[in-house]
């Protein structure tokens, strides 16, 4: 790289998924220097989102992290533990099929009928999905909402609700009846059912009441003394708490409510959804980092970073050492003798890419589905997102699956997908989906993660997804990092808008005036570069929210 | 410092929020004064029309300004009839501003009786009016707020102007109903959209219970209920089979007035005590309206 990096920061952080960016959002927004940088010439780490054909051919490991560490006195980032396993990808179409198609292909851009995708005319798509490592979905009330609101960050996403939630019951999916328009076009309950829900759903809504008599027993024990019906039990336990049979009463009911909480706010379910994928979520608190005046670089090489006297001191680029007070990183970079814990725990994941929804609706393209566990497998949380999430091509649909790994990803869903999906083009039956495309891995939980306590203290390691659907565990941990780091100052405090910020105002010369010449110019510089950030920011914006519309209204086309 | 954006304070904002209330405030005098000053009997003034108009769009609820613009209307009518060449054209296209006109007051205020009037008033002055354009409007203006009710009585004037089916209408309501039946509007439009046969009674009843049974304390669905029961065609048993569930509802909801009243209207021509005790019941959970169960009680016991 030609340029050069100033030679000092206050801060660097080390990886661009969600914990770190928040940080880095965080610490530019009160005025540090902030360097931001990651060895991926993509941002959000193991929150990224990717095109079809760049998850394939992504590896999610990055070198080899052995050896001669001593030679240069410079400690290598990243570990061999903390990385994606079992990755296994595959078409499930059959090639013959591929071959008829492609000729027809080249004069006809239009779509193909059903049943007729071939890996070829998926792949030409490719840059049509947004494959999120790990969605997340936001609660319309949880801490996450409230920060993207209270930090203005807000501004630099577009969200969508989830527009249903599904269950697996009775060997079918059915609709989760969880607010009160569900209840009353509910048709699979009796009325006095309907009244039984209604009644425990406010009650659990009620802050003030607290359960009695339920401390060592399970959320399960507390419906069935509640005298529900099966299926009430049903929809309230693996539903709207998503808990399992030994959820204790407490969690069963804190997860309730936190569903219930939510309800309301924006659109019929308590979910949000980030347009184009999960992965613009890093991105957005980069880019306020970044009108904060924070200094990005990705596809970085690395050399690594030095200590001395038990501090952090300086990271070392290709041919530059920056040095920092602090130091921030994302697991997925610390040195594995920094890290205690010698074994994981695993998330099971599964992606998928069917050729229509696994309940046919007109209006519905973002669905939850919750599967509970059975026969020893954990619970699934199934999301399936349809074009208007931004995330797939139309007449597409991209599923996502996750669980708690007990063995591999592959075993932990075959029941699922086995009870939802057509396994094979060839037999598509009526209603099932037919699975196009498959992508499994496990993604390691890092959250628990034991750290040494050789680790200087003016570096903080942030983990990266957790099982949650939604991000308040991280926010809750950035929040966490930064009290430790900078304990008198403001987390994200409100961003101004634009229209508040101004521009040329001619006491800011005035003002500036008994700073010496250099420093004069500096302030002055600063100013302008941010209102352009914020300008050009704010214009990227539009166009990114126009082109994409154009898009669709091409495919719609 | 690096990063630090100069920021206006709120002080500052509420000044520059003040200066521009004020200037709007005379550019809105002036309009007014402007466009009455030019009001004539015979013929009007083609730039206070125009004037008239941004008035409008900025506070629909001026009445004498929307009368202005009848009063112009009636105007063209009038030239329109003397001219048999183009007259018809020339008032399309001026209607068809007018009508455009409303449509951009309406997001100021969506429940502007002055302009819904309005808009309908010019429609039946219209030569040639597209009532299916305006019922295809009112149906996207009922999907973002289904609780104007403007727009539901809009829609009732539109259904007398063209044929749409019964079916049509019921699918419409319900499925408002399922977004949200806390909603006299759209109860009430139900009720008006047939009368009430002993086939389509009990769908009704099924309905308006799921409602009354998901949340008893929502009042729009008892008073549903009541018009629904208020049916000649009801059979006893639907009756008695709707008390008992009434019962079981009283059991969840011992508190809950509007249970004990449902009863009350299904138990009308029966035992005696038990409407007593109801009554009693009521008062004590409705002391709001104790005197006129106090006087359901003085009737009931006359009738012995």
């Amino acid at each position: 790289m030609d340029y050069e990096f100033p030679k000092e920061f206050d801060l660097i952080v080390v990886g661009t998924g969600v914990v770190e960016s928040i940080l880095s959002a965080a610490a530019s927004r009160v005025g540090k220097r902030v360097l931001q940088i990651d060895e991926n010439d993509y941002y959000g780490g193991q929150w990224a989102s990717f095109s079809l054909e760049s998850i394939i051919k992504s590896k999610h490991h990055k070198k080899d992290y052995g050896g001669n560490e001593s030679e240069t006195n410079l400690l290598r980032f990243g570990n061999d533990l903390v990385s994606l396993k079992n990755i296994a990808h595959k078409f499930h179409m059959t090639s013959n099929n591929t071959l008829e198609e492609e000729t027809d292909k080249i004069e006809n851009e239009e779509q193909p009928k059903e049943n007729k995708w071939t890996e070829e005319n998926l792949l030409k798509l490719s840059r049509k999905f947004n494959i999120d490592l790990y969605p997340k979905l936001q609660y319309a009330r949880g801490d996450f909402v409230e920060l993207l609101i209270s930090s203005n960050i807000a501004r630099y996403c577009e969200y969508r609700s989830v527009s249903r939630i599904l269950i697996w019951f009775n060997n079918r999916l059915e609709s989760l009846p969880c607010s009160r328009s569900d209840v009353f076009a509910n048709t699979k309950v009796s009325v006095v059912e309907k009244r039984m829900l209604m009644k425990l759903l406010t009650s659990l809504n009620d802050k003030e009441k607290h359960v009695q008599n339920y401390e060592n027993k399970t959320f399960k024990e507390f419906l069935t003394d509640k005298k529900l019906t099966p299926n009430l039990i049903h929809y309230v336990l693996y539903g709207i708490s998503s808990s399992s049979d030994d959820t204790s009463c407490e969690d069963g009911i804190e997860k309730a409510r936190r569903f219930l909480n939510s309800l309301g706010r924006f659109g019929n379910t308590p979910f949000l959804f980030s347009l184009y994928g999960s992965g613009e979520i890093p991105q957005a608190f980069c880019r306020l980092s970044a009108v904060f005046g924070g200094t990005f670089a990705l596809g970085q090489q690395i050399q690594g970073f030095s200590i001395s006297d038990d501090k952090f001191k300086s990271v070392t680029l290709q041919s530059q050492t920056v040095e920092a007070e602090k130091l921030v990183l994302n697991i997925e970079n610390l040195p594995a003798r920094f890290i205690k814990s010698d074994k994981l725990e695993y998330i099971s994941r599964c992606i998928l890419i069917t050729d229509r929804s696994v309940l046919d609706s007109e209006k519905e393209h973002l669905s939850l589905i919750f599967y509970p566990p059975t026969d020893g497998k954990s619970f699934t949380t199934v999301i399936e997102m349809g074009f208007l999430t931004g995330t797939c091509p139309n007449n597409l649909y991209l599923v996502h699956l996750i669980a708690k790994q007990n063995t591999s990803p592959q075993e932990d869903f075959q029941h699922v997908i086995d009870k939802l999906f057509a396994s094979h083009v060839e037999e598509t039956s009526q209603e099932k989906p037919s699975i196009l495309w498959s992508y499994y891995f496990s993604m390691p939980e890092t959250n628990d993660i034991i750290l040494s306590d050789d680790l200087p203290n003016n570096i903080f390691v942030c983990p990266g997804p957790e099982i949650d659907l939604d991000y308040d565990t991280s926010v809750d941990k950035a929040k966490l990092l930064f009290e430790k780091m900078y304990p008198d100052l403001e987390f994200l405090p409100r961003a101004p808008d634009p229209e508040e910020i101004i521009i040329g105002d001619d006491n800011e010369e005035e003002e500036s005036t008994d700073i010496n010449e250099e420093d004069h110019d500096k302030v002055i510089n600063v100013e302008q570069e941010d209102k352009e950030n914020v300008i050009s920011a704010e214009q990227e914006d539009k166009v990114n929210v126009i082109s994409a519309e154009q898009e669709d209204k091409v495919d719609q086309q | 410092m690096h990063g630090r954006l100069k920021v206006r304070t709120t002080e500052e904002q509420k000044a520059i929020k003040l200066k521009e209330q004020q200037k709007k405030l005379d550019a809105y005098k002036h309009a007014m004064e402007r466009v009455l000053s030019t009001r004539k009997k015979d013929s009007y003034d083609p730039k206070s029309l125009q004037i008239s108009s941004g008035i409008l769009q900025a506070n629909p609820d001026v009445y004498t300004i929307w009368n202005y613009r009848k009063e112009v209307i009636l105007m063209k009518v009038k030239e329109s009839n003397d001219d048999e060449l183009e007259g018809e054209e020339k008032l399309i296209d001026f209607l068809e501003d007018e009508i455009k006109l409303t449509e951009q007051c309406l997001p100021s205020n969506p429940k502007s009786y002055g302009t819904w009037h309005h808009r309908y008033w010019v429609l039946l002055h219209h030569p040639k009016p597209n009532w299916n354009n305006e019922f295809s409007l009112c149906t996207k203006y009922l999907s973002k707020d289904d609780r104007n009710f403007h727009c539901w009585d809009y829609r009732r004037l539109l259904v007398n102007k063209i044929g749409i089916t019964l079916d049509h209408e019921l699918r419409f309501s319900t499925e408002r109903l399922n977004n949200n039946f806390s909603n006299y509007s759209s109860w009430h439009y139900r009720s008006t959209l047939r009368k009430l046969d002993s086939d389509c009674v009990n769908h009704e009843l099924e309905l308006v219970k799921s409602a009354v049974f998901t949340d008893p304390i929502d009042s729009s669905a008892w008073f549903y209920l009541r018009w629904v029961l208020s049916n000649p065609t009801i059979k006893k048993d639907t009756k008695l089979e709707l008390l008992e569930a009434f019962e079981q509802l009283e059991e969840l909801e011992p508190d809950c007035k509007w249970v004990i009243l449902g009863k009350c209207w299904l138990l009308e021509q029966g035992d005696l005590k038990t409407r007593l005790e109801t009554y009693k019941k009521l008062v004590v959970l409705d002391p709001l309206r104790k005197g006129m169960y106090m006087d359901f009680i003085r009737q009931a016991q006359k009738e012995i």
